[in-house]
Order: structure tokens, then C-alpha cells, then sequence
């Protein structure tokens, strides 16, 4: 219900982006800004992150007469921003294999513990964990688990099979375990 | 028998709901009677739970500042930013506007003065008397 009502917003925010109303982009910005922000820190690291927001708003002015309202504006925006740290990343890194090196040559270390290893888990060491991360797993598991996107959508996105993306998640979410475990007994199991 | 390698890459799909009916009953069992595979489940769930806490991130003030520069140099025309929203850059504003009127003031007031030699002799003359007068 809510949906196309929202739609129906942010096509007339849109509209008075492109009519030069004063306010009306920076509205925009102050809006999506952080959510954007969140997922580019997380995908492409801190540093890189004030820039490639800053590009995706710049392109986000630039392409506003292509936005139509088939979807909320925030989710147009979401696709702008990941599609330019894939670029991103893919443009460090190269192909696929490389992006995801470091994970797929690691043995699986869900059956050689007993028991549970994480105690309660702190948001910071995870966002530490998370950056640790090679980038195609990073990404995997941020639009994923942190964004909510499905496995066919991320495919799509990666241009990767549904099963690599899966099989990159549950790799990801394993190397995020270790990593928790281990700071869990650097840090004499505070957490 | 289903063993501890065969289940474990199937229990990120049962945590988000992936399985058929038929797997997730063989994937359980395995789990219930599998101390390790039991803790791996407990440790992905408990995972899942913080990452759904990890939100939205507060860019720095001087993004906003930079995007709209970049638009102004792009779109002269384009007003991005409200023109109430934003008292401080309109005090800034004022002050550099205030300083470029003084120092233009000041530039006239020197050429004029560059220009009328006998206006700055007539001015000095007193200082020069008082030297004199010493």
C-alpha cells in the first residue's frame, strides 16, 4: 500500500531535483546519504567511501531524468551506489577468482570445532571482521545479510551463479567466525 | 548416514530458509545428534543476528559540501542547496563578502591617494615640523 504512494514522492522529489527547486537535491542527500554510506564504508572501505558517495550522487544529478518511479528512489539510488563499488572493486581486484582469493583455497573450519565458539559478538569487531573479508565475499555478505538482497539478485549484480553466490556466503560467514574466535581468545574471551 | 561434510555448507541455507522440507528434516536430524554441527548453527545464528544490527553510517558534513560544489560548478544555475538550511555558510558567506568590501574600500582609497601626491605631502607636513621642532 504504502509502496506506490512512496514512489509517487520521490518521482515529484525527482522532478523538483530536475526543475533546480531550491533544497530539493540536497533533501535527496540528507534522505539516502546514510544507508548509502553504511553499504560503500562496508563494500569498499572507509577511505575510498567519501568519494565514491560523493560519485554517486554526482551521478545520481546527472542521470535523475532516467528515474521514472518504478521503484522507491532509495533502492535507485542503492543500485547506483553498489554498482559503482563493484566497479570499483572489480577494477582492483580483476576477475572473479581474484576477488574472492584467500576464501576458496582455506579449508572449511565449521567441522573441526566442537560446540559453539562465539560468545556475544560486538558490532565493531564484526564491521573489523567484515572489512577483513576478500572483496567478492565482502560483498556477498553485505548485500546479502546486511542489505537483504536474494542470491539471484546478487548474481545478477556479479554476474555469478546463484550457487557461487551461496557458496561465498556460507565461506564468508565462516571466515567471519574464525576471525570472531580468534579475537575472542586475543582479547581473553572478553567477549 | 549423513556425515558433519555433508551438512555443514547446507546450514547457511537452512538459517535463511533455503531448504526444501525433505533436506531441512535430514539436515536436523544430523544437527540434533551432532554436537559440533549443533555449534556452528548456534554460532551462524547468533552472526546473523548482530549483522541485521548493522545500519546506516553518518557521512562526514564536508560530502555534502563537495557534491553540491561540484553540481554548482557543473549547473551554475542550479540552486542545490536550500537557501534556509544552512546559517552558517551564510555568516561565512556575509564575512568574506564584508572583507572584499573592505579591502576594495581600501585599494580605492590608496590609488585615490597615489593619484593626489599633495593631499599626502599637506598630511605629513605636521610630523616633519614637530621633527624640527626637536
Amino acid at each position: 500500500m504504502n509502496g506506490p504512494v512512496l514512489a509517487h514522492a520521490d518521482l515529484a522529489l525527482a522532478e523538483r531535483c530536475q526543475a533546480n527547486i531550491p533544497g530539493a537535491f540536497e533533501e535527496v542527500y540528507r534522505a539516502h546519504a546514510p544507508r548509502l554510506f553504511g553499504v560503500i564504508c562496508r563494500l569498499v572501505g572507509r577511505i575510498e567511501a567519501e568519494d565514491l558517495l560523493q560519485e554517486t550522487f554526482l551521478s545520481a544529478h546527472r542521470k535523475l531524468g532516467l528515474y521514472k518511479g518504478e521503484s522507491a528512489l532509495g533502492t535507485w539510488l542503492f543500485r547506483l551506489a553498489t554498482n559503482l563499488c563493484i566497479d570499483h572493486l572489480r577494477s582492483r581486484s580483476g576477475r572473479w577468482s581474484q576477488m574472492t582469493q584467500g576464501l576458496d583455497d582455506e579449508p572449511d573450519s565449521g567441522g573441526t570445532n566442537s560446540g559453539p565458539v562465539l560468545g556475544v559478538i560486538d558490532r565493531l569487531d564484526l564491521e573489523r571482521a567484515v572489512a577483513g573479508l576478500p572483496p567478492g565475499a565482502r560483498l556477498v555478505f553485505v548485500l546479502h545479510d546486511v542489505e537483504g538482497f536474494e542470491h539471484k539478485e546478487i548474481a545478477e549484480m556479479l554476474e555469478i551463479s546463484d550457487g557461487t553466490s551461496k557458496s561465498q556466503l556460507h565461506r564468508a560467514r565462516l571466515r567471519l567466525r574464525e576471525m570472531l574466535a580468534a579475537h575472542r581468545v586475543n582479547s581473553g574471551g572478553r567477549s | 548416514m549423513v556425515s558433519c561434510r555433508d551438512v555443514e555448507p547446507q546450514l547457511s541455507l537452512l538459517i535463511d530458509g533455503l531448504l526444501s522440507a525433505d533436506e531441512e528434516s535430514r539436515v536436523r536430524t544430523h544437527v540434533s545428534g551432532c554436537h559440533s554441527c549443533r555449534g556452528l548453527l548456534a554460532d551462524l545464528e547468533r552472526l546473523r543476528v548482530v549483522t541485521r544490527q548493522m545500519g546506516p553510517i553518518a557521512p562526514p558534513e564536508h560530502v555534502w559540501l563537495e557534491v553540491a560544489g561540484q553540481i554548482r560548478l557543473t549547473h551554475p544555475s542550479a540552486p542545490v542547496a536550500s537557501s534556509s538550511g544552512r546559517p552558517a555558510l551564510q555568516w561565512i558567506g556575509l564575512a568574506a563578502a564584508l572583507v572584499l568590501v573592505t579591502v576594495g574600500v581600501y585599494f580605492f582609497q590608496r590609488t585615490k591617494a597615489i593619484e593626489a601626491p599633495g593631499v599626502v605631502t599637506t598630511a605629513r607636513q605636521p610630523v616633519r615640523g614637530l621633527a624640527a621642532e626637536d
